[in-house]
């Protein structure tokens, strides 16, 4: 289709391909969302149960170094140090829980801003220009077509056209889109060829 | 690890951009250097970009589970 430059058929299909692309597009920031948030609440509720042991084994720790108080008043010696181990180990695992909140909770946000752009700008602005403007060009094509099937059938018999004659009843794809071209009122580049 | 979201959004990439690759070598003009200069390029190049934040995201997510269950270790 020397004249066109474009398949319709293939114009088309990238027309749908955009439409189902911005469609699953949405899908898959869903699922993004989802799959943070959803670990963010595990986090959360392992942040709440580690913070609940910590606070026990420092009751405990307290408890024990009392104790040790008492038992040291009397000459004796009571070792807290496995109470002060489990303390230690259960501040660390909260604070390994806040360090993996966090780092979620920032990765989160930076992948959001870029995320809510491409939404914003191309998916919901930009990529509707660009299936109306393929639907204008498939408009255009097809507009160029019938007028080439129209004049199909205008030669009398056995009339064979000059180039310069074939071509100036052919408005080329580029007039048609810029609206040089209306449709019924095509006119010969040349009046003196008549119509 | 995989992420649900990344692979999607991968597979949809290649999907839109199988259809281009048919379309792009046969259509020229002027109408196809503005499409290709006012909307392809630039989605491709957001696309890009986004995969590539949800490679990050990914990584973070695993370092985040890794985290959460060395819990069950303790």
């Amino acid at each position: 289709m020397p004249d066109l430059h474009a398949n319709p058929e293939d114009l088309a299909a990238l027309r749908n391909a955009l439409l189902r692309f911005a469609e699953r597009q949405q899908e898959a920031f869903a699922q993004a969302e989802a799959e943070v948030q959803a670990l963010l609440r595990d986090i959360a509720e392992a942040l709440a149960a580690a913070r609940a042991r910590e606070r026990l084994l420092n009751e405990r720790a307290q408890q024990c170094h009392q104790q040790a108080a008492y038992v040291a008043a009397a000459g004796g010696w009571l070792d807290c140090a496995p109470a002060e181990r489990a303390l230690a180990h259960a501040e660390r695992r909260v604070a390994q829980l806040i360090r993996a909140q966090d780092m979620l909770a920032r990765a989160w946000e930076t992948y959001h801003s870029r995320q809510s752009y491409l939404r914003d700008a191309e998916l919901e602005r930009a990529l509707p220009r660009a299936v109306r403007y393929l639907e204008a060009v498939l408009n255009g094509v097809e507009a160029y077509l019938a007028v080439r099937l129209d004049r199909a059938d205008e030669p009398p018999e056995g009339f064979i056209p000059s180039p310069a004659q074939t071509q100036q009843y052919q408005p080329t794809l580029d007039e048609l889109l810029t609206k040089k071209h209306v449709e019924g009122e095509l006119r010969p580049r040349n009046p003196e060829h008549g119509v | 690890m995989t992420m649900q979201a990344e692979e999607t959004s991968a597979e949809n990439w290649r999907a839109l951009q199988d259809v281009w690759e048919r379309v792009e070598p046969d259509w020229r003009g002027p109408n196809a250097e503005h499409f290709a200069r006012h909307f392809w390029d630039r989605l491709e190049f957001e696309v890009q970009r986004h995969l590539h934040e949800l490679a990050g995201l990914r990584w973070a997510l695993e370092r985040a589970r890794e985290r959460l269950m060395a819990e069950n270790d303790s």
